[in-house]
């Protein structure tokens, strides 16, 4: 038999039961608990009460329990059990709801265990892949070579290792065949006390190819004790827009850059080194100021002149930072460009792209900055590499690489 | 190949979880009267909280070694964007052959690009596939489909598994298109051949310096018919750099250096060139004569011609609209005289040329030469021939511009990776079949054994 009808027929038995607790119990219960609790449901076997006093529930249970009981049995004529809720908010939990409280939140625990382990697992295995690098591979033309012409270039390796004295990196850089090597900056943390793996990586380098080393921000905060932006230049070397030499920056000395040439490398501070690859004549210029406040304004003469002289050399660009291909626009930057410093991003979201660097924040990429990759410098390939660094945790979907960029005569 | 092992297994283990479910309520359909049936299926926890956990992880592994063998395939579009290709011809005419994307050659030219290690081109050559892109039909004409797009897939092996997917490809398609470039397209180069005019006649210097500039105005002329609108990084256009080099050869070969050597009797050695002029004449008029008799020959068989056989003779045919008009048909008295008029004209140039060397012969017979007519002759043939290396040069590099220009355009190269859309597509569906298996599982459960 179903007792649940309708209201009119709860409100007769809410009344009913009230009256015969007022009967059954004594003044004092009555006084007591008759205003904390309704009849909320009748079932076939059992009666849910739900309790609103201030008193605890396990006092109302255990004075008014009893009571109830015969006052139900009274009304209903049948013995059934008595489901006591405390009333939240108006309404009372069913023992159904309860439940179904309880299994929502060990699922939201459950998927957050999940979630939280996923994201364990995914870094891990993002950071056990990052232990070896990757090579990424451009092509690119130009009417002034005349058989193919193989850049490798390396970035922000950080004084990472691939190997024991980066063993595998050199043996695959060997294996590639390049004809110039590019090391764009950020190689060490710092050049003071990271030389000796800066120069023993160089001395490997230089005996597989004419190799370069571009200054990235490590290495200039270990070397000059100041930034290298125009306002900390002029201010050291008391310059300003009449009297401004663009040499007094590379004549401090530098013990760091010695000890690379003496390893095989050349530095390339603000200037071009011409090369004879195969039949081709190559100018390859590295930017050391290459923050773009200071970047005209301290290389420009030099620059000028390695764009302006020999036009048939094959010119490539190298600088750490990519920002001076952000912020200028000339007619011509070389044939190729490269630069590192973004790391890729950190981390690259599917679909979205790189997610963060420390200049351009979250998504940088959407607001227009070169973080990695392929892009279009004054019409010819500007390529942003990911770095071979690989001691982050978080980097993810972005595992360290070693650029490989042919130039080819189509 | 663990990952692949372990993609499958788990979609064997939901599958045998589904389908055995599916048989227990199949075989236990009976035990229950229809109330009881409704009661179940109504009363089943379709929501239950276990169960969504389960299937997330069992998504997320699944996920997780699918994204691992995804990554072991990827796929390349190479589109041919010459106009040949609509005709199934690679750039030069000759029939294009797909099946060179991953021939041998190109394959060993990509592993010694990417210095692959430990893969052979067999290995390597097992892993790639290569169709049109569009396939046609040959039932009917309007299913005939010639691609220029064709896609090569790569789909890692044991072999091959530690190579990096996307630079296979890389490799693959950029090989193929050096390799296309190389066979099929840039055969012009510089001709380095270093001359000793020392030891040439100083007329044959004139031909030499001729036959060069005319070999210049022909790559420059067929470069112009290509594209006459093409404009170098010079300003300059194929038919403007002609329009100099003719210049050049009329006013420095033919008109100074040329009437130099003819008015003043330049020659090395006299008679020997005399000699040799003298023999070319003799040649010369052998075929004069040869050339004479065809001649007469061919105006002999016209004269024989009967009148009524040289009457038009008119034949009804018809034109590419498919009407009808009246075609003049060739009879034999026109080929006569077509090869009349032919022996003529060359009987003319064997006469000029013999009296050109004669010409020759008097002069130098005729004039004895200063010093100083040598002294200038020889440095103009230097001038004439260091203008002829730089017209050379300017030739060449507007054609590599154009070359360059063509051929980045020529193969293009479209490579795809793993589709994360893809990806969600399959994770989503691999989601609802593992909840459904679960959940049918559960539902299993319920129907009684026995009735």
């Amino acid at each position: 038999m179903e007792f649940r009808n309708n209201i009119d027929e709860m409100e007769k038995y809410q009344e009913q039961l009230k009256e015969l607790f007022e009967e059954i119990g004594t003044d004092d219960l009555y006084d007591k608990w008759a205003d904390t609790f309704e009849l909320e449901r009748v079932d076939e076997k059992q009666v849910l009460i739900s309790y609103h006093g201030i008193f605890s529930i396990k006092e109302f249970k255990k004075e008014c329990k009893e009571t109830l009981l015969f006052c139900i049995y009274s009304i209903t004529g049948q013995q059934k059990k008595i489901k006591i809720a405390k009333k939240r908010n108006g309404k009372a939990f069913s023992p159904k709801t309860k439940k179904n409280i309880r299994a929502v939140k060990f699922f939201v625990l459950g998927m957050l265990f999940v979630c939280i382990a996923t994201a364990v697992i995914v870094v891990l295995c993002n950071y056990i892949g990052n232990r070896n690098f990757r090579e990424t591979f451009y092509s690119t033309s130009s009417i002034k070579v005349d058989s193919r012409v193989r850049v490798i270039q390396l970035s922000d390796l950080h004084k990472s290792s691939y190997g024991k004295n980066n063993k595998n990196l050199l043996e695959r850089i060997e294996a590639l065949a390049p004809d110039i090597i590019l090391c764009t900056g950020d190689m060490v943390n710092s050049a003071k006390t990271d030389a000796e793996f800066a120069v023993a990586l160089a001395q490997e380098l230089a005996k597989i190819a004419p190799s370069y080393y571009i200054y990235g921000n490590n290495e200039v905060e270990s070397i000059y004790d100041f930034p290298l932006n125009q306002n900390a230049l002029d201010k050291k070397f008391g310059f300003d827009d009449s009297n401004r030499d663009e040499t007094a920056l590379l004549q401090i000395e530098d013990s760091f850059e010695q000890k690379l040439e003496a390893a095989g490398v050349k530095v390339l501070k603000n200037e071009k080194d011409t090369i004879q690859v195969k039949t081709m004549t190559v100018d390859v210029y590295g930017v050391l100021t290459s923050n773009p406040s200071s970047f005209w304004s301290y290389s420009e003469k030099s620059f000028g002149e390695y764009i302006g002289t020999n036009p048939d050399n094959l010119k490539i660009t190298a600088v750490h930072e990519p920002f001076i291909f952000e912020e200028f626009v000339p007619e011509f930057w070389g044939d190729l460009m490269v630069c590192g410093h973004t790391h890729g991003g950190a981390m690259r979201v599917p679909v979205l792209g790189p997610l963060y660097t420390h200049e351009g924040g979250l998504f940088p990429e959407r607001s227009g900055d070169f973080v990695y990759g392929r892009y279009d410098a004054a019409g010819k390939p500007l390529i942003v590499s990911s770095g071979l660094e690989n001691s982050t945790l978080l980097r993810i979907n972005n595992q360290p690489e070693l650029v490989v960029i042919d130039i080819n005569k189509f | 190949m663990l990952t692949g092992i372990f993609q499958k297994l788990i979609i064997l283990i939901v599958g045998i979880v589904f389908l055995a479910s599916a048989a227990i309520i199949f075989f236990r359909f009976k035990n229950v009267n229809r109330t009881e049936r409704t009661q179940i299926f109504k009363t089943a926890e379709y929501f239950n909280a276990w169960i969504i956990m389960l299937c997330f992880i069992t998504t997320m592994t699944y996920g997780l070694f699918n994204h691992y063998e995804l990554k072991k395939s990827v796929h390349a579009i190479v589109s041919l964007n010459y106009s040949e290709a609509s005709q199934a011809l690679n750039s030069n005419g000759t029939r294009y052959n797909m099946a060179e994307i991953i021939s041998d050659e190109v394959v060993d030219r990509a592993i010694k690009k990417g210095a692959l290690e430990d893969v052979t081109v067999k290995q390597l050559k097992n892993c790639l596939v290569v169709y049109p892109c569009v396939q046609g039909g040959v039932g009917d004409e309007s299913e005939y489909h010639i691609s220029t797009e064709f896609a090569v897939e790569y789909h890692a092996s044991k072999d091959t598994n530690h190579l990096d997917s996307e630079n296979v490809i890389k490799l693959i398609t950029s090989a193929y298109k050096e390799y296309y470039i190389e066979k099929y397209i840039d055969n012009f180069k510089l001709d380095e051949k270093e001359l000793d005019f020392e030891k040439m006649e100083y007329m044959d210097i004139v031909e030499y310096f001729d036959k060069e500039t005319k070999a210049i105005l022909n790559y420059l002329y067929g470069m112009a018919e290509k594209n006459p609108s093409f404009v170098t990084s010079n300003n300059s256009t194929f038919n403007s750099i002609a329009g100099k080099v003719y210049q050049f050869k009329e006013t420095q070969i033919n008109q100074n250096l040329r009437s130099l050597i003819l008015q003043n009797g330049i020659v090395r050695d006299k008679n020997s060139y005399i000699d040799r002029l003298s023999y070319k004449n003799k040649n010369v008029d052998f075929d004069r004569q040869k050339n004479s008799a065809s001649y007469n020959l061919c105006n002999q068989a016209i004269d024989m011609y009967s009148e009524e056989m040289t009457r038009v003779v008119l034949v009804p045919t018809w034109d590419q609209a498919g009407k009808y008009y009246m075609g003049r048909t060739k009879v034999g008295v026109d080929e006569l005289s077509v090869l009349a008029t032919n022996y003529s004209n060359y009987v003319a140039s064997n006469e000029k040329e013999i009296m050109d060397n004669n010409l020759v012969i008097e002069k130098i017979s005729s004039v004895n030469p200063d010093e100083q007519f040598y002294a200038s002759a020889n440095s103009l043939i230097d001038s004439i021939y260091a203008s002829i290396k730089g017209f050379e040069k300017e030739a060449i590099n507007a054609g590599r511009e154009f070359s360059s220009h063509r051929m980045n355009q020529c193969i293009a190269v479209s490579i795809y990776g793993i589709s994360i859309m893809d990806e969600l597509k399959t994770l989503v569906l691999f989601a609802a079949l593992t909840y459904a298996a679960f959940v049918l599982c559960r539902i299993a459960k319920r129907f009684p054994k026995k009735a």
